[in-house]
């Protein structure tokens, strides 16, 4: 159990971040999405979204590619595999290490 | 607007897993809009229509012609719904609800998806093929109605994540139950079942679509 306990230290902290889990979560479930669509479905504010985003991008979790649809501009946001490796180490080390925690019985 | 119904159901966040999570956030956002809401009512009241004919001209159109015309258009409209709100979504509410790629479905729910379709039809087959060999289930048009009533009642809230879903729900359990109780039969049953929710969806779908569009006009000023 205190080898189990220890391992939490060893958690990526950049994605650990509630705002942050919640983007790389999405991000995960969806191949890609835009800016405004995460902006929405989070409820960031927008300035929070572009800074954490930018962290993520800075870590190589988020590839952000900037395009167009039609006449409409869109900021495409989308999980490297970089990324989703981390974002599964996390689930696992999480679920291990959480995944009885709080159980009453 | 303060109207609680509008707002989404609130739960744990379970930051514990990012799965649940992301899929929470996207259900919410998928019904964000009422569009989906709108085109299942529509459907709904489509599929009433039908009843509606059927017991108006139940001599030349009996009840056994009904029902697989509007299997015929159920099923479909389960996977043609989805691609009609994108598409709409895409074109005219893009600045608003933003643009997103689904990960294409897994081959393991895609298969569920055509197992479950595949025995709802099959099912509505049989039923019809007994009753044509002149079988009679005792109750069983009874049962059909309020258990139709049960299952949309239960996957209302499950698909809608947010309050106006539970009404919605609740709405639907009870009517088919009152109408299972009362013994009207299918074709009146499935008409008045139909009707009342799918009006009810696409009341309730117009109030959150208008809602979302002043609401992100407002933020947008």
């Amino acid at each position: 159990m205190n080898a189990k306990i220890q391992r939490l230290a060893e958690i990526d902290r950049l994605i650990h971040e509630p705002a942050r889990l919640m983007i790389v979560a999405l991000l995960a479930a969806v191949k890609e999405a835009d800016f405004q669509y995460l902006h929405t479905t989070t409820g960031l504010t927008k300035g929070n979204l572009s800074v954490h985003l930018s962290k993520l991008e800075e870590a190589g979790y988020v590839a952000i590619e900037k395009t167009f649809r039609g006449k409409y501009p869109l900021t495409m946001c989308r999980l490297t595999e970089q990324g989703r490796a981390v974002l599964e180490s996390y689930r696992k080390t999480m679920r291990s290490v959480l995944g009885k925690a709080g159980n009453r019985e | 607007m303060t109207d609680s119904t509008l707002r989404p159901m609130e739960g744990s966040p379970a930051m514990e897993d990012p799965d649940r999570l992301a899929g929470q956030l996207i259900q919410r956002a998928w019904n964000r809009d009422g569009l989906p809401e709108i085109a299942g009512g529509l459907i709904a009241l489509y599929v009433s229509g039908i009843f509606v004919i059927q017991l108006l001209f139940e001599k030349e159109w009996p009840v056994l012609r009904a029902i697989p015309v509007a299997l015929v258009l159920l099923i479909p409209s389960g996977y043609l719904v989805p691609w009609a709100v994108k598409k709409i979504r895409a074109r005219y509410l893009i600045e608003r609800t933003g643009y997103v790629v689904m990960r294409p479905l897994s081959r393991k729910k895609r298969m569920w998806m055509v197992l479950i379709s595949g025995i709802a039809g099959a099912l509505a087959l049989v039923a019809v093929a007994a009753s044509a060999r002149g079988y009679n289930i005792p109750s069983a048009s009874q049962w059909i109605l309020a258990g139709t009533g049960v299952l949309g009642g239960v996957l209302y809230p499950v698909c809608g994540r947010a309050w106006r879903f539970v009404c919605l729900g609740a709405v639907f359990a009870v009517t088919g139950i009152l109408l299972g109780l009362y013994n009207v039969g299918y074709a009146t049953g499935w008409a008045v079942l139909y009707g009342v929710t799918g009006a009810l969806s696409l009341i309730s779908g117009t109030v959150v679509l208008l809602h979302y569009l002043r609401q992100s006009r407002e933020a947008g000023d």
